[in-house]
């Protein structure tokens, strides 16, 4: 009865928002938005602190913000402090599962033993994965991808291990301290900024040339600092997760 | 001038250092709180960018009048709450770092994303601190409400930002302002869900008895004090200065405050172990200050939140100290601890009339500031429910005292022979951080006019190029 009660104010309450969300007048089908009435369009051409020409890739110098990927100059530049906000709710997931898991040792062992070619073929991935997640996230500021996503292909390596190796295990102090000083890093980052520039987390490097590996002015430090964050965050979530069988 | 920026980044600075340095965890923490409660009297008032990209297109953190008053009394309170209960915090000394800076963060942005940045660090926080009472039932209930609640509030933006391509509060209730309000009902019924799990609106609050009713002398008095008023404001941000709400939603909303307030107290009435009524006192003194906020009135509606969190901040120390040294926190089986304990009785006396709105404490002088508030209003039932609250309150409230300062039976004389032997001891960190909030309390409800002039003294802030942050001090917006 509870249920189906449930069930019943569930379909009615999306109904609603279906209808009502239609039925908003504001609410333009996807391409029929008029970017120039939104914030939208200064991000794409890079004006927001002034007038600025066409930019183009490969010849356009020291804009406002110099990552030729238009996401991650958002989410690394413009919008920075929500970023610096996400790797803060990252590492307090993480604190809280190894709070959480604190107590329990060993680790929980799979009924299927890894037989011989999973365990040598993990070892010949393992380091081409950790490059690939290194790449992704150096390359941040040019192509997709950054440092949340190159974070997690760092994780997903050790992940793999894990799971070929029964015997795999790892220091996870070396991982704490990884994440409490990109952390730190990060956050004094944004202090170095106050200081020169009067504003918190201000781009106050030179931002160089538009496609450059070596452009974009902090943002490469910044998406450096979160991949590695991000990754031994992640292996630390990993580990505390394995762990559970009391030796 | 100081840039309040630092009120977030020092904590989460120390707290990125206090994972390198377990040792010194608690050090760390006490420095933190510290150095913000200290910073918070020297901050400047104005607009702040981030990275220097001006709004909308940036963010900015907004220290007004609104923003000061509910940083200085946040930070103060979380100051002494810690150090009243520092041998509780054991591991938890990084999260209430990182809680530390989520709070500062949400009083101060001045951008609607980066609001819900920080509600969802400042809610993970909550999660963890929930989960020391090891009742991992109730603080998974909170988890999933809590996250559900994010998550309608970030749906809820998502459609804002679809309409009107901002993000920024000032910049979007501009916009919002001259908007037909029948695009804004969806958005601000999932922005009001969102946010009433967190202030604990009624159909949302299921979460609230689990955790509240297992908190501690350091969680319950922090949830109830610095999470409840943080949230509070926040919402008071939202509802009463930037979205603008159409006549209908808003009876609609009222009523469910104070539906809130009424179901809340009644509930309270009804029950014996102190947590839980006070629990339900603190779902509705929620109603009761939503319900202020959503009529305009936030100058009353600050106050009376400012004497609910510091008197919620005493009874609840005082009530989870009881629950941690007898194992419980029923009225009944402590009638008369007080007897042995007369310091931290009689601050928990004060703290309970203020919270009643006696005369003499600071609790009258925001009541009767209400009281006019909402005769002013053209509104036929809301000072009825209002005044029908208060009287519940005080029933259950005056009851309570009397419980736990004569012990013997209701309606027979009071002797001594009834009195509690449970072993209840309050440590002296406690009883004085509970003697400084109580102080406080005499001292608003001696001397109103202090307060009031200091604070109508530091005047309007913000230019008149974000209208929307102005709220006259005396009488709402």
């Amino acid at each position: 009865m509870k249920k189906a009660l449930a069930m019943l104010l569930l379909v009615l309450v999306g109904t609603l928002l279906f209808m009502g969300i239609y039925a908003m007048e504001g609410f333009r089908p996807y391409g029929e938005v008029d970017l120039a009435q939104r914030v939208s369009q200064a991000y794409i051409d890079k004006d927001v602190t002034g007038e600025n020409p066409e930019v183009v890739y490969g010849i356009s110098k020291d804009l406002e913000t110099g990552s030729a990927n238009l996401v991650t100059s958002i989410i690394v530049n413009y919008r920075s402090f929500d970023t610096l906000g996400e790797v803060t709710v990252l590492f307090l997931s993480a604190l809280g599962v190894s709070i959480l898991f604190g107590s329990f040792k060993g680790r929980l062992r799979s009924r299927y033993q890894p037989n011989f070619i999973l365990r040598t073929g993990s070892k010949v991935v393992f380091p081409l994965i950790l490059i690939m997640g290194v790449y992704i996230f150096i390359h941040g500021h040019l192509s997709p991808g950054g440092g949340f996503p190159g974070g997690s292909m760092i994780a997903s390596a050790i992940l793999l291990m894990y799971l070929a190796d029964e015997a795999f295990r790892i220091r996870i102090e070396g991982f704490k301290m990884t994440e409490g000083i990109a952390g730190s890093l990060y956050v004094l980052l944004g202090l170095v900024g106050l200081t020169l520039a009067g504003y918190f987390l201000s781009n106050f490097l030179n931002t160089g040339t538009v496609g450059a590996l070596f452009s974009a002015g902090i943002i490469p430090v910044v998406y450096v600092l979160v991949g590695l964050k991000v990754g031994s965050e992640l292996t630390g979530i990993i580990t505390d997760f394995l762990k559970g069988e009391v030796e | 001038m100081i840039n309040p920026v630092l009120l977030i980044a020092i904590p989460l600075l120390l707290a990125f250092v206090s994972i390198l340095y377990k040792g010194y965890r608690n050090n760390l923490l006490v420095f933190g709180a510290l150095v913000n409660a200290g910073l918070v009297l020297t901050l400047g008032k104005g607009e702040y960018l981030i990275g220097g990209f001006k709004p909308p297109f940036g963010i900015n953190l907004v220290l007004d009048d609104y923003a000061f008053l509910g940083l200085l009394v946040i930070n103060g309170l979380f100051l002494l709450i810690t150090l009243m209960s520092l041998d509780k915090i054991g591991e938890n000394a990084t999260v209430l770092l990182v809680a530390l800076a989520g709070l500062n963060g949400l009083l101060l942005t001045g951008d609607l994303f980066n609001l819900f940045v920080f509600l969802e660090i400042t809610a993970i926080t909550a999660y963890i601190l929930s989960a020391s009472s090891r009742q991992y039932q109730h603080s998974f209930n909170y988890l999933v409400l809590g996250t559900l609640g994010s998550g309608l509030y970030l749906f809820g933006l998502i459609l804002l930002y679809a309409v009107f391509g901002s993000l920024n509060m000032a910049d979007l209730s501009l916009k919002m302002a001259t908007a037909d309000t029948s695009q804004l009902v969806i958005p601000s019924l999932l922005i009001f869900i969102g946010l009433g799990v967190e202030v604990k609106i009624l159909p949302f609050n299921g979460w609230v008895r689990g955790v509240y009713g297992n908190s501690d002398s350091l969680v319950g008095p922090l949830f109830s004090a610095v999470y409840a008023g943080a949230m509070l404001l926040v919402f008071g941000r939202i509802f009463a200065q930037v979205i603008p709400l159409g006549a209908y939603l808003k009876t609609l909303l009222l009523l469910l405050g104070a539906l809130t307030l009424i179901a809340g107290e009644l509930a309270a009435l009804s029950k014996t172990r102190i947590r839980e009524i006070l629990l339900y006192s603190s779902i509705g003194q929620s109603g009761l200050i939503v319900t202020l906020f959503l009529s305009g009135l936030v100058f009353p509606a600050v106050m009376q939140l400012f004497n609910n969190i510091l008197s919620k901040a005493v009874l609840f120390t005082v009530a989870g100290q009881m629950a941690d040294t007898t194992g419980t926190d029923d009225a009944e089986a402590l009638q008369g601890a007080f007897a042995r304990h007369k310091l931290a009785g009689v601050a928990f006396t004060i703290a309970g009339l203020s919270l009643i709105g006696m005369p003499l404490f600071y609790g009258f002088v925001s009541k009767i500031n209400l009281l006019f508030g909402v005769f002013s209003l053209d509104n036929y039932w809301l000072p009825g429910v209002i005044l029908l609250g208060t009287v519940i309150e005080g029933t259950y409230l005056i009851r309570l005292l009397v419980k736990l300062w004569m012990p013997g039976e209701e309606g027979l004389v009071s002797h001594e022979s009834h009195a509690t032997k449970a072993p209840l001891e309050i440590q002296r960190a406690r009883v004085m951080g509970i003697v400084v909030l109580s102080a406080v309390l005499l001292v608003g409800g001696l001397m109103p006019g202090m307060i009031q002039n200091n604070l109508s003294e530091s005047g309007r802030l913000l230019d008149e190029t974000t209208p929307v942050y102005l709220f006259d001090l005396k009488g709402g917006q």
